[in-house]
C-alpha cells in the first residue's frame, strides 16, 4: 500500500500472555506478544500450528481472556467492541446452523441484535447478490459445495456491517481453484468496504498474496517472529503470483522461519 | 438418472410392497392349509381375507377395545415424550444434573415391563392409568437420550458465533442449541411410537380388565374357533403402530425440513 496512507491504529496488541491449564500442566500458547494493526489494513497472523494464531484472534474477538497484558481496540477493550458488535468472524469451517437456509444464515446477526425483518431483508438480499449466491438463497447448507458454504459465512460475517473483520484460516479446507477466486473476491470487498481485516493462515503465498502485512510467528510458546511490509501489486492473479517481487516476497517470509526452524 | 424414480418411488414401493405381502400371505396360507395339510392350519397362519372378514364383523367389538388401549398409549406417549424432552433439557443445562440422574435412567430401562406391569397395575389398579404410565414409561428414555444427544451436538464454533454477536443465553440455547437437538428428538420419537402401544397391550396382557390385549388374549384361549379375531387383533395392532408412526414422521417433515432426507435436489455444483 502507499506510504502515504494514514495510520491510525486500530487495534494494540500490548505484552499479551495466554497460559491454558492450570495445576503444573500448563501450556503457553502466547508469550509477550506485541504488534499494531492500523485501520483499513490487511494483517495477515502466519505460523505454523502450535503457534497460537488462532488463539490471538479469539483474543480480540474477546472469546478469551488473556493471562496477561491487554488488547485495546480504537479507545475500548475487546469486550466493549464485542457487545456493540464491532467484529465479523469467519472460521475455517463454514460454521452455519444447518436448519437455516443460506438467507436466514447470513441474517442471523441481524435478527440476534434484535431488528426486523422489513428492516434487514435488503441487507441480506445486497449480501447474497455480492457474494454471487442469488440463485441459492433458499437452499440449505448442506445443499451447497465447500465454497458456497464459506461465501455464505463471508456474508454473514459482514451483515452488521463490522469495522473489523476476523478471519481464522478460512479457505484453508478449500480447493485451489475456489480459494483463488475467495481470496480475490475478499481484496475486492476490502477495497469497497475498508475494513480492517485479521487474516490467520498458514499458508506463506496466500499471506504475502493477500496482506499489506504479514505478522511471522513461532510456535513452542507462540511470539511474534518478525513482522513484514508487503507492497502489494495491481495486476491479475497470474500476474502478481508469478512476479519476481511476489517470489522475493515468500522467499523473504520462507527466510523467517528458517531462521528458527 | 434417479429423478423419476425417487419421486414415484416412495408411494409406489408402499404399495408394490403391500401387494407383496398380501400374496405371499395368501399364498403361504394356502401352502399350509391345503398342500402341507398341517395340523389346525389356521392358527399358523390363516387365510388373509378370512382374518379381514373377521375385523369386519367384528368391527364394534375391535374399535371400541382397540380406542382404549391405543387412547391410553397415545396419553401414555405424549407424557412420556414430555418428559423426556423435559429432562433432556434439565441434564444439557447442567453436567451434575446429567450425571446425578443417567445411573437413574439407564437403571430404569433396565427392569423388565413385562415384569414392571403386572407390579404397577397391582399397586394402582387401575387399567387406564397403568396403560397411560407404562406407554410413557417406555417413551421418554429414548426421547431423552437422543434429545440430549442433539442437545450437546452443536460446534464450539457456533456458540463463538452466538457470543460473538453477544446473543443472550435464551437467544443461544433456542435458536441453536433446541434447533440442533430437534433432529434428535424426533429418533426418539420415532423410536418409542410403537413402544409405546406395545407396552399398554402388555399391561392388558398382565391383568387388565379391557383393551385390544384383552381381545387377543381371550381369542387365544378359546382356540381354533377365535383364531381369526386373534389375527384381527394384531393386525389392528399392526396398523395403529403404522398411521402413529407416519403421523411422526410428517412432525418430522413439517418441523425439521432442512434435514437431507427430507429434499429432493441433489447437493449443486460450484
Amino acid at each position: 500500500m502507499s506510504l502515504d496512507r494514514q495510520k491510525e491504529i486500530e487495534i494494540r496488541i500490548d505484552d499479551v500472555s495466554m497460559v491454558f491449564g492450570r495445576n503444573g500442566r500448563e501450556v503457553t500458547a502466547l508469550s509477550q506478544v506485541c504488534f499494531e494493526v492500523y485501520r483499513s489494513e490487511f494483517v495477515s497472523l502466519l505460523g505454523p500450528s502450535g503457534c497460537g494464531k488462532s488463539t490471538l484472534l479469539r483474543l480480540m474477538a474477546d472469546l478469551l481472556e488473556p493471562t496477561g497484558g491487554q488488547i485495546t481496540i480504537g479507545e475500548e477493550v475487546p469486550r466493549e467492541v464485542r457487545l456493540k458488535r464491532k467484529f465479523g468472524i469467519v472460521f475455517q469451517s463454514p460454521t452455519l446452523f444447518e436448519w437455516r437456509t443460506v438467507q436466514d444464515n447470513i441474517e442471523l446477526p441481524m435478527e440476534v441484535l434484535g431488528l426486523k425483518k422489513s428492516e434487514y431483508s435488503a441487507i441480506s438480499n445486497q449480501l447474497i447478490d455480492m457474494v454471487g449466491l442469488t440463485k441459492f438463497k433458499q437452499y440449505y447448507p448442506w445443499q451447497l459445495s465447500g465454497g458456497m458454504q464459506q461465501r455464505v459465512a463471508i456474508a454473514r460475517a459482514l451483515s452488521l456491517d463490522p469495522p473489523i473483520l476476523l478471519m481464522d484460516e478460512p479457505f484453508s479446507a478449500l480447493d485451489e481453484f475456489t480459494k483463488e477466486k475467495l481470496q480475490l473476491d475478499l481484496l475486492d470487498i476490502q477495497k469497497q468496504t475498508n475494513k480492517t481485516i485479521v487474516f490467520v493462515t498458514h499458508s506463506i503465498p496466500e499471506a504475502v498474496f493477500l496482506s499489506d502485512r504479514i505478522i511471522v510467528m513461532s510456535a513452542h510458546p507462540g511470539r511474534v517472529h518478525s513482522i513484514l511490509d508487503i507492497e502489494r501489486e495491481e495486476g491479475s492473479y497470474e500476474q502478481i503470483r508469478n512476479s519476481d517481487r511476489f517470489h522475493e516476497m515468500t522467499a523473504r517470509v520462507r527466510g523467517c522461519f528458517n531462521a528458527y526452524a | 438418472m434417479s429423478g423419476w424414480l425417487r419421486k414415484g418411488s416412495q408411494g409406489g414401493v408402499i404399495i408394490i410392497w403391500a401387494i407383496g405381502v398380501l400374496l405371499v400371505w395368501e399364498a403361504a396360507a394356502w401352502y399350509i392349509a391345503d398342500v402341507a395339510h398341517v395340523l389346525a392350519p389356521a392358527s399358523k397362519l390363516p387365510y388373509l381375507h378370512l382374518v379381514l372378514q373377521t375385523m369386519l364383523d367384528h368391527w364394534s367389538t375391535l374399535v371400541e377395545q382397540g380406542s382404549i388401549t391405543f387412547g391410553n398409549s397415545i396419553v401414555g406417549f405424549l407424557i412420556g415424550a414430555a418428559v423426556g424432552i423435559i429432562l433432556a433439557i434439565v441434564m444439557s443445562l447442567s453436567r451434575a444434573v446429567e450425571l446425578t440422574l443417567s445411573p437413574y435412567m439407564i437403571a430404569s430401562q433396565m427392569v423388565p415391563i413385562i415384569g414392571l406391569a403386572p407390579i404397577l397395575y397391582g399397586i394402582i389398579h387401575d387399567p387406564s392409568l397403568s396403560r397411560v404410565l407404562m406407554a410413557g414409561y417406555v417413551t421418554f428414555f429414548p426421547v431423552a437420550i437422543n434429545m440430549l444427544r442433539g442437545l450437546q451436538s452443536i460446534k464450539p464454533e457456533q456458540e463463538e458465533l452466538m457470543r460473538l454477536y453477544a446473543a443472550s443465553v435464551w437467544t443461544t440455547y433456542t435458536k441453536l442449541r433446541l434447533k440442533a437437538s430437534l433432529p434428535g428428538l424426533f429418533a426418539g420419537l420415532k423410536l418409542s411410537a410403537p413402544l409405546a402401544i406395545t407396552a399398554s397391550i402388555i399391561v392388558e396382557l398382565m391383568g387388565a380388565p379391557d383393551g385390544i390385549g384383552i381381545l387377543m388374549l381371550s381369542s387365544l384361549y378359546y382356540g381354533s374357533s377365535q383364531v381369526y379375531m386373534f389375527w384381527s387383533t394384531i393386525l389392528i395392532s399392526v396398523v395403529i403402530g403404522l398411521i402413529w408412526f407416519l403421523l411422526v414422521t410428517i412432525a418430522e417433515r413439517l418441523i425439521t425440513p432442512w434435514q437431507p432426507e427430507f429434499r429432493p435436489q441433489g447437493r449443486s455444483e460450484g
